[in-house]
């Protein structure tokens, strides 16, 4: 059994906003996560860590901030003393909820908070919206605000869509302006409860590359030190530096244990696939038994195979598999119908963009020196001190 | 407008690396282009002495200075004497 690098618990599907490219088909379910799920958890999943063990354990998918603080101080009392010492924890939220109180307690539980917010308050609003359909940016910038009053930076995900690829210069013009320093972009994805993705219908790649290379060169230029987390991981992985793989073919690398103690793994997305020849992709409860009780049933060890499948053949044939991994089994079965598939528009509009926008970002560096201006008297931060050369 | 000060990227430090003369890149077409890792090591060694890669930020300018000992860490950076500021987010003061 491996460990897990990545643990997501969902305290409620129920989310306070209705983006209209979500993926969670239960978003308007308001049940809680049980004391007696947040226990087997601790017993039956963290207890059993090793004491080395380093997982990020995220609270997701559903709003987190739409349950009670007071849950997760039950909550982290009952997990927190079970969880290997280099555990971390960490949310994704929308920031919408996000006050003194939420601050107060991720400082006391070292809860590192990532916020979604699609850039620019006109992109972020055409599509995040309340429930009854107003805008949402000021809302999450409140607590972006917020957070950076306290002496955080949280990370910030951008879901990207075709009509915001032109405007990069307002993308990073966001970013500089409300201080943020790490950007994490994905795409709207077919899968789950979102049936159809704005980019289906012709091929974005090159947009979406040009897009996050125009977003570098204008950091770059303007010596704001913006990580644009996709690149940077392929930074690493190119640079030979170490790396963690792709949990997303790993079994149990990555688990996702729901609000109602349905346990599943690859990818989390999983959790909301309705896919009858696997279970759902939920392969027990939590409840009733272990990973060790999971990992023996028919429909775990289906996934498994196919997964294994698609791994090997994305190793053979794509040119990307070093930087990638294997690619995503969720989006392999949502856009393909199958977990064997091999490249789907997600890898090439996220994985593969990252990589070609890294190639085409170092490429233009590599080319912007005349040839006859000698390199090392120019500071690509200063860019003054040119020195021509006879 | 608010500030952010952090760690340099590593593909900034990948783009300084690349602009200096004796950068090379593979140069495959993007179509046909096989990502490696470790391709672009020797471009990040030639830029930074890995033994200084993660250790905290010495921000004494005097220490610093081209000619000085740390200075020697990068040779193919005559420009950036403080480099190691650079990968810090000490940027103004690479």
């Amino acid at each position: 059994m491996n460990e897990p690098r990545l643990i997501i618990l969902q305290p409620t599907p129920y989310c306070n906003i209705d983006c209209t490219y979500c993926y969670l088909g239960h978003r308007d379910d308001r049940r809680l996560m049980s004391g007696a799920v947040v226990a087997a958890v601790r017993d039956k999943l963290l207890a059993r860590l090793s004491p080395d063990a380093a997982p990020a354990i995220v609270w997701h998918a559903g709003e987190p901030t739409a349950a009670p603080i007071a849950w997760y101080e039950h909550a982290y009392a009952a997990l927190r003393p079970a969880a290997p010492a280099h555990a971390s924890f960490a949310m994704q939220s929308n920031g919408i909820a996000i006050d003194d109180r939420w601050i107060d307690l991720f400082r006391r539980t070292g809860t590192n908070v990532s916020l979604s917010i699609d850039g620019p308050e006109r992109f972020h609003d055409a599509r995040r919206r309340t429930r009854n359909g107003k805008p949402t940016w000021k809302l999450a910038m409140r607590g972006l605000r917020r957070m950076q009053d306290a002496g955080y930076s949280p990370r910030v995900i951008t879901v990207l869509h075709p009509d915001g690829l032109s405007r990069a210069e307002e993308y990073f013009a966001f970013y500089r302006d409300n201080g943020i320093g790490e950007v994490s972009f994905s795409i709207d994805e077919f899968e789950g409860a979102n049936r159809a993705s704005s980019f289906a219908g012709r091929d974005w790649k090159a947009e979406v590359s040009g897009f996050i290379v125009s977003v570098m060169e204008r950091a770059y230029a303007d010596g704001y030190p913006l990580h644009v987390r996709e690149v940077e991981r392929i930074a690493q992985a190119m640079a030979g530096m170490p790396m963690a793989g792709n949990e997303q073919v790993d079994p149990w690398a990555a688990i996702v244990v729901a609000a109602d103690g349905g346990v599943s793994t690859f990818s989390p997305e999983f959790m909301e696939v309705a896919a009858p020849a696997y279970g759902n992709f939920v392969f027990g409860n939590i409840l009733d038994g272990g990973l060790d009780d999971f990992a023996r049933g028919e429909h775990f060890r289906r996934a498994a195979r196919e997964i294994a499948a698609g791994l090997e053949a994305c190793r053979s044939e794509c040119r990307y598999f070093q930087v990638c991994g294997g690619g995503s089994p969720v989006n392999k079965f949502c856009e393909r119908g199958r977990l064997d598939a091999t490249e789907t528009e997600f890898c090439r509009l996220t994985t593969q963009t990252a990589a070609d926008a890294l190639m085409g970002f170092l490429a233009r560096r590599a080319s912007a020196l005349p040839k006859n201006i000698k390199p090392f008297d120019r500071s690509p931060l200063g860019g003054e001190r040119y020195v021509i050369a006879n | 407008m608010r500030t952010h000060r952090g760690p340099l990227p590593l593909a900034f430090i990948l783009a300084m690396a690349a602009e200096s003369a004796t950068a090379v890149l593979p140069d495959d077409a993007a179509e046909t282009r096989r990502y490696n890792s470790g391709d672009l090591r020797k471009l990040l060694d030639r830029a930074a002495d890995e033994n200084l890669i993660g250790k905290p930020a010495d921000q004494s300018g005097d220490r610093l200075l081209p000619g000085d000992k740390t200075a020697q860490f990068f040779p193919n950076f005559p420009n950036f004497p403080n480099f190691f500021n650079c990968f810090n987010g000490y940027w103004r003061n690479c």
